[in-house]
């Protein structure tokens, strides 16, 4: 569906014609009174008459239905209405929500600015002569694309989204009439990357086992300590992995929680087999036995759970058959595998395996940003591509005003034929 | 009840086209309600419009004045007119008591202008008792124009009170109103011995061709009222049995010889009278 224009909007004023003549069409009015001759007639027809009230609501008469959707017909077609650019015809502007675009913007000459590198960006976006003006505004945040029409971005997505947002599927999303909208160039084949640089800015970038780490004076040093790892552990888990993350949680000090963990080890629930949709990433029936296989010989064996893949995670194990077994996120590890499950081969370096994949979804502390995202993004620039015309197929003009006015005469005629027929 | 600026020479051309069509007929040996008679009996003026084949030719040649001979039975006809005023005379528009008043007159100029005496006679309405308008002259036509103005549809007595009460003492019996409220019977038995019957059956268009949609339906003699949802399947039906009773009266009159006639008061006088005097 696709919208429209009004070059002539105060004709829709018009449409108040026929609301009118449907307030008067139903407004109550008594029977009307006829004298006749031939009362001995009606009554052989209908003894007792009606049982009608005074002032029963009238039904609304064809004629006057047709007069109303002529009298619309013809607001409309006054009104001038054509069509708006379509969707696809629109600049599309994918903005970053990546922690580094949040950095304060830091000039060449080490000149701090008020401003965030995504503001300098879309600043510089703005400042961009496109046609057409209306823009659609693109940000992937929680692994699902959200959107919004107009002239500027929602001044929401200014600040950081409470979760850390991961790099935008770029690829999904490089067509001619896109900008690319983050700190940093980013590599695109038809769209157009708009980005804001900036110099570097030290800070939090991480922890290190229970203490902060930061990035300071060119070098990673050990900051304050930081409140133990609150970590869950799904009863779904495989007994071996609950055991071994157990284990791992109490190696680091970490504190075991049922609820409100920083990160959460879960299961795919189990199904029985049969009523269980697989998901468009799996491959094979839930219970199946499957096997994840490591470098060196180890593997993980398993019954397969059906997995969903989210959005903004990773897969970081695959099955023989290539279905994603393990998903993680930062502070979400999701499985893949059930009881009966086994490790097998060499069993230590399945077991490490394992805790490598812990350590690697534990979430930053609040406000760390990677050291990549932190470093010197250089100068801000701008390369645009080609715009957004020809996207899609030329949609066929369609001349509303002229089926519109054509609607309304065909209205009319109804209705006075409608009116006609009422004397029968 | 008034008649139009223009009703009187309406009336004069109407009289005068009936005239061209009978001596039409009478060329085409076919006889006419106003048909010649045999027997001769005077002279009377001449009138415009008329054929001059009438003109008694030796009259003008001696005189230097037009006339025209008249027989014996046109001379000394009787017509009555039977007028119904009673309340539902009143529905229309146009009413049906002004399509009979105005009938009323031109059968009266038309039997004047013939050498008949006319007589116009009134339901009784609301009164007790019919009213007549005697018309032996051509000058008794404005008269009688005033008086037909006067009259008010009102009452139940309408025609059926006249054929019940009032001899017939005539040779052409007229009876113009909607033929509602009474027998059949009561109104042909007048026909026959030398006498010769005639009826016009006035309805409203709305009579004839009811609207769709919610009404009360008011007798306007008894004041009833009856309140209906006119849909079409009613309004076919209601067609339909007026349609029955319409043959009704039509039928009686090809039995007895008479004539009957049934019109709308959507059309002129002269369209409706036309048919009872020329066919």
């Amino acid at each position: 569906m696709f919208e429209l224009d009004w070059s002539r909007p105060s004709a829709l004023l018009a449409l108040a014609l026929p609301l009118a003549l449907w307030v008067l069409a139903r407004r109550p009015r008594p029977p009307r009174e006829l004298a006749t001759g031939t009362l001995a007639i009606w009554r052989e027809l209908r003894p007792t008459g009606e049982p009608v009230g005074a002032a029963r609501r009238r039904g609304v008469p064809w004629w006057v239905r047709f007069t109303m959707a002529a009298l619309v017909c013809g607001a409309l077609a006054l009104a001038g209405p054509t069509p708006r650019p379509a969707e696809e015809e629109r600049w599309i502007v994918v903005v970053d929500q990546r922690p580094g675009v949040f950095l304060p913007w830091v000039a060449s000459d080490g000149r701090a600015d008020e401003r965030t590198r995504l503001d300098v960006a879309l600043d510089r976006a703005l400042a961009l002569q496109l046609d057409p003006a209306e823009r659609e505004w693109r940000r992937y945040v929680d692994g699902a694309w959200e959107r919004a029409t107009g002239a500027a971005p929602p001044d929401a997505w200014r600040v950081a989204p409470a979760r850390p947002a991961v790099a935008p599927p770029w690829s999904e999303v490089d067509a001619r009439g896109t900008l690319f909208v983050s700190d940093r160039r980013v590599d695109a084949t038809l769209a157009s990357p708009v980005w804001s640089g900036g110099g570097a800015v030290e800070g939090l970038v991480g922890r290190r086992g229970d203490r902060a780490l930061y990035w300071r004076g060119g070098a990673l040093a050990a900051g304050e300590s930081l409140p133990p790892l609150r970590v869950a552990i799904d009863p779904e888990v495989p007994r071996e992995l609950a055991t071994l993350t157990a284990a791992w949680a109490r190696e680091r000090g970490a504190e075991i929680v049922a609820e409100d963990a920083d990160l959460a080890v879960r299961a795919a629930p189990g199904g029985d087999g049969d009523d269980g949709e697989d998901s468009q990433d799996s491959k094979g029936s839930t219970g199946d036995a499957v096997r994840v296989r490591g470098a060196s010989g180890w593997s993980w064996r398993g019954a397969a759970r059906d997995l969903a893949v989210p959005g903004d995670a990773r897969v970081l194990r695959r099955d023989e058959r290539g279905a994603p077994r393990l998903v993680g996120t930062a502070g979400d590890l999701l499985l893949g595998l059930g009881e009966p499950f086994a490790l097998d081969g060499d069993r230590r370096a399945a077991g490490l395996a394992w805790i490598a994949h812990l350590e690697d979804a534990v979430p930053p502390p609040a406000g760390a940003v990677a050291l990549a995202a932190r470093a010197d993004a250089g100068e801000g620039g701008a390369v645009i591509g080609p715009d957004p015309a020809g996207r899609s197929a030329p949609r066929p003009g369609a001349p509303f005003a002229f089926w519109l006015t054509l609607g309304a005469l065909a209205c009319a005629a109804a209705a006075a034929r409608a009116g006609a027929a009422l004397r029968v | 009840m008034r008649f139009g600026p223009d009703f009187a020479q309406r009336c004069e051309a109407f009289a005068a086209r009936l005239a061209r069509r009978r001596v039409g007929r009478e060329a085409a040996g076919r006889a006419s309600v106003l048909g010649p008679g045999e027997e001769f009996a005077g002279h009377r003026p001449y009138r415009a419009g008329e054929d001059l084949r009438r003109l008694d030719w030796d009259l003008y040649a001696r005189l230097d004045k037009p006339f025209v001979r008249v027989e014996r039975r046109e001379a000394g006809e009787r017509w009555t007119v039977w007028i119904d005023r009673s309340a539902s005379m009143g529905v229309g528009p146009p009413t049906k008591l002004q399509r009979a008043a105005e009938c009323a007159a031109a059968l009266a100029r038309v039997g004047l202008g013939a050498g008949a005496r006319v007589r116009l006679v009134l339901s009784p309405g609301a009164d007790a008792t019919p009213s007549s308008i005697v018309l032996r002259r051509a000058a008794d036509w404005g008269a009688a124009l005033a008086r037909l103005q006067g009259v008010r549809a009102e009452g139940r007595a309408g025609l059926a009170a006249l054929w019940s009460r009032e001899r017939a003492d005539c040779d052409r019996l007229f009876g113009v109103g909607d033929f509602l409220d009474g027998d059949a019977r009561g109104w042909f038995v007048h026909q026959g011995r030398g006498r010769r019957l005639a009826g016009l059956q006035w309805l409203a268009p709305e009579e004839f061709a009811p609207r769709v949609g919610r009404a009360v339906l008011i007798d306007p003699e008894t004041g009833d009222e009856l309140p209906i949802d006119v849909d079409a399947p009613l309004v076919t039906r209601y067609e339909r049995r007026l349609g029955e009773e319409l043959d009704h009266w039509r039928a009686g009159a090809a039995r007895h010889g008479a004539r009957h006639h049934v019109a709308s008061t959507a059309r002129e006088f002269e369209d409706a009278l036309a048919p009872l005097l020329e066919d």
